[in-house]
């Protein structure tokens, strides 16, 4: 059994990790391009989202490199995720690519016993005991929130550095650092170096950086194929901005800690009561950290057709009109014209610096 | 205090309901009445760019009732009464009303689970509490209101030469507007129309086996079922899917019913704001002669 799953930002790294860990491979799929995204769209469903193209293309190669089983989650909606596995089937299989398919469903949709069922079939090929399978589960829980810790306070960093660019190329390396990692161990290690390297940039600790919320659709806002590497744009143009939603944050609202997911659900939230589906909610609740931490805009990010975050787009733009939040809503598709991404969001940025500087002059701040 | 409510996106399939309750609750009630040209301009000017037909001819209709009444019902509904879920647009449809159309005076917003009948009637109370109306009153008015949830659907016999199965969200295959007079068009030619309330239940739900896991949407379960029941029953000849552009779930519905029912002929009508009915009636008349040759073909061979 050789196993695969579709690429999420640096989701393949970690499970590269775990699987070496316990003595098993996994094939890693091409990393995405627009080549990719063309051989997906065009066995795809019309209508479909962004991610669904992206990952038809994923299993596409990683069967040309020999994979013959697929891990996929699923939810039971009300977002498109859920019904994913059963359509990537259809047309996987009427292209003669035939996978098995392990389909990861919540507890609620299938059971607590099968999901067990499901887990251990993952595993079957394994030769580890379960403590030391727990033991890798835990190696890279820590090397995944190690990594999301790092580029948290790159993406802080980037706006104050004195070289600019220091913060991004410390990410990056360690990324490359970690995808050929051997073990954990030494993923470990090369993470505390590269915690080590950012601590020590220069800082100037005068500057004030547009300070900026990034926050969107699940997808687009891991993986950096999707958003059109957004990210590294903005540490480009010395922007300090916060992300709120990664794979760690993931795993903990859902697997480690469903209970806080469920009570972040209650949290009361005046512009969007209820949980839709998705994560509109998480997206909304952008605003209050907007207004209680001095951020000065939201950038909202989104694939073209997403359910949820349109009723979220829907709100941010009545907030915009009635309480003068700045909110730039990107919606990415296939198409590949950077140009016009890259001229938005430095107008927005612009415009954010303008009227930060008219707030300077009226005296709302302290000045330098 | 006069109550408005939009006759937009799933009026119609609980229309029964809607009408019944409100009567038995006693108070003035406004309906929108049919969608029009004006109502989709209004709707378009106010509603996110994003958003699907449907949902803008809803916000078209609110801002029609904002002029006549005080209050509006727009219902949260998270789940239908059979247990299935719906596009998350309809989870947050006050909220994007709101924010569209500015409109401030909603009622009954809180979370319907229609398949819980003790909560929906929690909700219901709880929401005409805020109108003034009390207890008694509202649960008596749900009681028999309930019963229209799942009373019969009519069956229609059918002695037409050609059978097509009309598929798609109720918004779009009942409004007449929307899709452009499309059953009167089709029974003009002479063709036969099923739609997926003439397949009961169990049936749709036998043609469930088969697939990985059980599908969560009303509509995928609810048309796919239909498609796949009426196909393998050799009760069809055709499908017309009426779908609006952009729509989430139905770009999942269409692959699988397509996967389903093989080489039987399907035709996905795609509504969007830009009404051009020429090119609209040239496919659908395509369609049906495609459909009758095909038959006349058929009858030739045996």
């Amino acid at each position: 059994m050789r196993l695969t799953y579709p690429r999420l930002g640096d989701a393949h790294i970690y499970g590269r990790l775990l699987f070496q860990e316990i003595g098993m491979e996994l094939i890693i799929p091409d990393p995405n391009s627009q080549r990719g995204l063309e051989r997906g769209s065009s066995i795809s469903p019309e209508d479909i989202c962004l991610p669904f193209k992206l990952m038809v293309d994923n299993l596409i190669s990683a069967w040309e490199k020999g994979a013959d089983t697929v891990i996929m989650p699923a939810t039971m909606g009300p977002c498109r995720l859920g019904e994913y596995a059963e359509v990537l089937k259809v047309v996987l299989d009427n292209h003669g690519y035939r996978y098995n398919w392990i389909l990861l469903d919540s507890i609620s949709a299938v059971g607590l016993n099968e999901l067990k069922k499901r887990l251990a079939l993952i595993i079957k090929d394994s030769n580890s005991n379960s403590s030391e399978i727990i033991k890798a589960l835990k190696g890279v829980y820590t090397v995944i929130k190690e990594f999301e810790k790092l580029e948290k306070k790159a993406r802080i960093s980037s706006g104050y550095e004195k070289q600019p660019g220091r913060s991004k190329e410390i990410v990056n390396k360690c990324r490359r650092g970690l995808a050929r990692a051997t073990s954990i161990d030494q993923a470990l290690g090369i993470l505390e170096k590269s915690h080590n390297s950012l601590n020590s940039i220069e800082i100037d600790e005068f500057k004030q950086p547009i300070k900026i919320i990034l926050t969107g659709e699940i997808f687009t806002c891991i993986d950096s194929f999707g958003n059109h590497n957004i990210e590294e744009k903005l540490m480009d143009m010395g922007v300090s901005f916060e992300k709120t939603i990664s794979i760690g944050w993931w795993i903990d609202n859902t697997i480690i800690n469903p209970l806080g997911g469920y009570f972040s659900n209650k949290r009361f939230n005046e512009y969007m009561p209820y949980c839709i589906g998705g994560y509109a909610k998480e997206t909304v609740s952008g605003i209050y950290r907007y207004k209680k931490q001095n951020f000065d805009g939201i950038i909202q990010i989104l694939p073209v057709g997403c359910m949820p975050e349109i009723v979220a787009k829907s709100v941010f733009d009545g907030l915009s009109r009635d309480e003068n939040l700045p909110v730039l809503s990107i919606v990415f598709d296939e198409m590949v014209g950077e140009a016009g991404y890259i001229t938005r969001i430095e107008a927005f940025i612009d415009m954010l610096m303008r009227r930060k500087n008219l707030n300077l002059y009226k005296g709302k701040k302290c000045c330098i | 205090m006069r109550i408005g409510i939009p006759e937009g996106l799933l009026f119609h399939r609980y229309e029964r309901f809607i009408r019944c309750f409100f009567e038995r609750l006693g108070v003035d009630v406004i309906y929108s009445g049919k969608t029009n040209r004006k109502i989709l301009e209004e709707g378009i000017k106010s509603c996110v760019d994003e958003a699907c037909l449907p949902i803008k001819v809803f916000h078209g209709h609110v801002s029609k009732l904002s002029k006549e009444c005080d209050k509006i019902a727009v219902f949260r509904l998270m789940k239908c009464e059979y247990g299935e879920s719906i596009c998350p647009k309809f989870c947050g449809l006050p909220e994007l009303v709101k924010s569209g159309t500015g409109e401030d005076n909603l009622v009954f917003t809180g979370p319907l689970y229609l398949n819980d009948k003790n909560k929906a009637k929690k909700a219901f109370i709880r929401d005409a509490k805020l109108l003034g109306i009390p207890a008694y009153k509202t649960s008596r008015a749900f009681e028999s209101a309930y019963k229209e949830l799942f009373s019969n659907k009519q069956k229609r016999d059918l002695d037409n030469k050609i059978v097509i199965a009309l598929l798609g969200h109720p918004y779009n295959t009942k409004d007449s507007f929307i899709n452009m007079n499309l059953i009167d068009k089709l029974k003009k030619m002479g063709v036969g129309i099923v739609t997926e309330e003439d397949v009961s239940e169990e049936d749709k739900l036998k043609q469930q086996t088969g697939l990985m896991k059980k599908p969560y949407w009303l509509f995928l379960r609810d048309n796919f079922g239909a498609a796949s029941y009426l196909s393998e029953k050799k009760k069809i000849d055709g499908i017309i899917y009426l779908s609006s552009f952009c729509c989430g779930t139905d770009s999942i519905t269409i692959e699988m019913i397509r996967n389903r029912i093989k080489d039987l002929p399907m035709l996905v009508l795609k509504l969007d704001e830009h009404t051009g009915e020429a090119g609209f009636n040239t496919r659908i008349e395509a369609f049906v002669e495609l459909l009758e040759r095909r038959k006349k073909h058929e009858a030739n061979l045996s």
